[in-house]
């Protein structure tokens, strides 16, 4: 397979495509609001694009924070692997951030061509930010190449100010095109007939910051999970042991930093949805309860599939640890517990079933799942699912470790206290939550979020001083991983890409036939709200371009290490733990 | 198998499965609303129908209201027409419905909270005739229909109404209204929605005054559960087995059945 030359192909196509895109537009009337993209539509176009340029904005915005979080730990411990790990994590960055700009690029050629009275209202209300964000980008762009060329070529401290800044640069372009996007679902800064009267307003809309912490979190989860999909595709075609052993370890980081990400991920998804009904409660009931609600039921599906992925791998990785055999038994009931959860939380309130199926169970909702299919039974359900990940992130952790200090049985005795203290607080107000109205029932999530949070942080903090000065009683065999392992990391990467192109369906779609809502209407041929499977079919495309892309970028990182052409081949360093 | 392959296999798959449940859930499509069309002059019941059909549709009033069900979000709004009258001192049903609507949070009934948006402005902007024909409508819950299309309301400190929106574009298939499922199914041959009058079955014209949502969905699931007393009889079975033989079970989708409930249920009768 000649992978450059598709490399190639893609960006000929690009360019076809933007010329396919002019030659429509010089055709058509010159003062329309709306022109037609060949074959596809305008809005399916736009829709890809923008899902592909936010896929690898999303990667190149998460990869350089946990790079630094990763150098910042190999200055301190003085282990030059995590330096050498962190260096491997930014050589994907370089092409995928080029990628991205070409993305960006077409994205914005497609919008100005195809919606262009809808673009000329948006450049009405954020001029103002045009040329800070060509600044912010320029300076993410210079701050990228000197951290990533100018790796082990200067002093250690200023390297790592560098990767701060490229960070604080990046973290600032994604907040000023996160103000463009979420003033269409939530305008504000705008008088009565859609005029500017404060572009800080309009940049500091309702749900400007919701957005912000909630793509930095998913960011970082997306980044982590696409950083051990890369792990695991280099683990599958290593060709030796030490190969392997450093792609196993690298995957395993990678997947850390990916469910470490992940926990808090539906807290600020609870913020950014709050945020949306206090805005305009008939978006968050569209959202929740109309034509979205259906959308939820997938996404069940999606985070379900990351929440096995992630502790299959973590059990499979427990085999690697010596002295991990003593938690095997508990593995088959945390299983358990989290499928019971998983089937809880996919069970939709009005069952899938024809009206024949219906008469039979006396109504669409299902005498008994009908119960489990509410708010009470799935917010209980998740948070359940957090707790049970993070017990297995805590056991695959203790695995070859066992704690030396004084009050060990007592620190044991006070984590399992605060687990239990948390699941009850959770099952508590989950069903008390079917005894009170709807208005008192939505503010019960916030303790629950709050007791798993609490039991989370409080369990880390005492795990930690419990560990201090423990005894290993083995090492861990980097490496000896199952295949399948592996395939749990691409699981993971796939499910992650997927699920943000469905939230970004739905967060795009809240705006049903509004470009900005109530105030510029859409009238174009796409006025509608499309069904969830076209969505799906669109979002499945996107994913799988974004991996043909992602696969070019694994391959042409990967021919960077290889010697130079006719030189004798260089070990790779030992990678023992 | 070759590595390589193996991985496309597998990212094929995940993502085929994740397209198959995102196709096998229910399918809708939501359209933007449509104009009712509301003659100049239009009063009495006709003005009301065309506010049902705004209350319904385009105002979308009915995504918290309820109409004789439990009304968790927003109040529900059955018998509101005799109810608006002491609602507030000096205000007429008339003039409390249209406070209600020009400046939904002046006045929050106890228990519920202000969230209800302008209906005169973007995103619903619905127009004056429309807001006229939505009092009717409500007045007619209950009460005496007093406006016409034609009336005009004066709110203390209400905004001037927004500039008028663009009209929709573009129209598609979806599910079938509540008429066209009707029609369809060959109700009418059957059943009176539009006087007291009896046919083979009963007069559906103010079913939603006579039973609840909950029953009027058990009668269509289970027509034979309950047969409504009459002198003479209503036949037993024959609506199941009009039902079944129109393809009704087998062919209406549980949305188009939701629509058909919520189409009765909204029949009231002529207004005491």
């Amino acid at each position: 397979m000649n992978t450059s030359s598709r490399g190639r192909g893609h960006i000929c196509l690009a360019v076809i495509v933007l010329g396919l895109l002019a030659t429509t537009a010089g055709a058509e009337e010159t003062d329309a609001a709306y022109r037609t993209f060949p074959l596809v539509g305008s809005r399916v176009a736009v829709w890809v694009v923008a899902q592909l340029h936010l896929l690898f904005g999303a990667f190149v915005l998460a990869v350089p924070l946990f790079a630094v979080i990763i150098e910042a730990m190999g200055l301190r411990s003085g282990d030059q692997r995590y330096d050498d790990l962190a260096h491997e994590f930014t050589r994907l960055l370089t092409m995928a951030f080029s990628t991205t700009a070409i993305f960006g690029a077409m994205l914005l050629f497609l919008l100005i061509g195809l919606y262009p009275d809808f673009m000329k209202y948006l450049s009405s209300i954020f001029s103002a930010t045009y040329l800070p964000y060509v600044l912010l980008f320029f300076g993410e762009t210079f701050s990228l190449y000197i951290y990533y060329y100018g790796w082990g070529k200067i002093s250690p401290r200023l390297h790592l100010g560098i990767g701060i800044v490229l960070n604080l640069f990046g973290i600032a372009v994604m907040m000023v095109a996160n103000a463009w996007v979420t003033f269409m679902t939530s305008p504000a800064g705008i008088d009565d007939s859609g005029a500017l009267v404060s572009v800080w307003d309009a940049v500091s809309n309702p749900t400007w910051m919701p957005i912000n912490i909630h793509r930095v979190i998913a960011n970082v989860a997306f980044g982590g999970s696409i950083a051990a999909a890369y792990a695991a595709y280099s683990f599958l075609n290593a060709e030796t042991d030490e190969e392997r052993a450093h792609y196993d370890w690298m995957g395993y980081i990678g997947n850390f930093i990916a469910i470490i990400a992940l926990l808090p991920l539906p807290f600020a998804g609870y913020y950014l949805g709050r945020e949306i009904y206090a805005f305009n409660q008939q978006m968050g009931i569209t959202m929740m309860g109309g034509v979205f609600s259906w959308l939820f039921i997938v996404q069940a599906v999606l985070i379900g599939s990351l929440f096995l992925a992630a502790n299959y791998y973590l059990w499979l990785g427990m085999a690697r640890i010596e002295g991990a055999e003593r938690f095997r038994g508990a593995i088959k009931y945390l299983l358990i517990f989290l499928t019971l959860c998983l089937m809880v939380w996919a069970t939709p309130h009005s069952m899938v079933a024809s009206v024949e199926e219906a008469r039979k169970m006396g109504g669409a909702h299902h005498p008994i799942l009908g119960f489990l299919g509410v708010m009470s039974a799935k917010n209980t359900a998740v948070n359940l699912m957090i707790l049970t990940t993070y017990i297995s992130f805590l056991l695959y952790r203790r695995g070859n470790r066992i704690p030396t200090v004084s009050w060990a049985k007592a620190g044991n005795a006070l984590q399992v206290a605060i687990f239990a203290g948390a699941a009850v607080i959770v099952i508590f107000l989950g069903i008390y939550g079917y005894y009170v109205e709807a208005a008192v029932r939505i503010g019960f999530s916030l303790p629950q979020v709050l007791a798993v949070l609490f039991a989370m942080l409080a369990v880390t903090v005492i795990d930690v001083f419990l560990f201090r000065g423990c005894e290993i009683t083995g090492g861990i065999r980097w490496g000896e991983m199952k295949a399948r392992s592996q395939y749990a990391l691409l699981l993971l990467a796939i499910s992650f890409t997927w699920l943000m192109g469905l939230m970004g369906y739905v967060r795009s779609g809240l705006r049903q036939h509004w470009h900005v809502y109530g105030v510029v209407r859409d009238t174009s041929v796409d006025a509608f709200t499309p069904t969830l499977g076209f969505a799906t079919s669109v979002v499945s495309v996107t994913v799988l371009i974004f991996f043909a892309f992602l696969v070019f970028i694994f391959w042409l990182s990967r021919l960077t290490q290889r010697p130079a052409y006719g030189a004798p081949e260089v070990p790779m360093k030992d990678m023992d733990s | 198998m070759n590595t390589q392959l193996k991985i496309v296999l597998f990212t094929l798959l995940v993502t085929g499965f994740y397209t198959y449940v995102g196709a096998i859930v229910p399918q809708m499509e939501a359209h933007p609303p449509k104009s009712t069309e509301i003659r100049k002059g239009l009063g009495g019941q006709e003005l009301a129908a065309a506010g049902k059909e705004i209350f319904f549709g385009k105002g979308t009033c009915a995504l918290c209201h309820t109409i004789g069900g439990k009304g968790e979000r927003c109040p529900d709004l059955a018998g509101v027409g005799s109810r608006a009258a002491t609602r507030l001192a000096d205000f007429s049903a008339e003039e409390y419905l249209a406070q209600s609507l020009y400046q939904p949070n002046a006045y929050v009934v106890d228990g519920f909270t202000p969230t209800m948006p302008q209906i005169d402005r973007p995103p619903i902007g619905l127009e004056p005739e429309e807001i006229a024909a939505v009092v009717a409508f409500l007045q007619s819950q209950g009460g005496n229909i007093t406006v016409t299309a034609d009336t005009r309301f004066e709110i203390a400190g209400a905004p001037p109404p927004p500039p008028p929106t663009p009209p929709t574009a573009g129209e598609g298939g979806g599910p079938l209204q509540a008429d066209a499922i009707i029609e369809k199914y060959g109700c009418g041959a059957c059943h009176d929605f539009e006087t007291a009058a009896r046919r083979i079955g009963p007069s559906l014209y103010d079913i939603g005054a006579r039973q609840p949502r909950a029953e009027i969905l058990h009668s269509l699931l289970e027509p034979d559960a309950t047969i409504a007393e009459a002198n003479p009889p209503y036949p037993a079975g024959l609506m199941s087995a009009t039902l079944v033989s129109t393809g009704f079970f087998s062919g209406l989708s549980l949305t188009e059945l939701d629509t058909l409930v919520d189409h009765l249920a909204g029949l009231q009768g002529d207004p005491p």
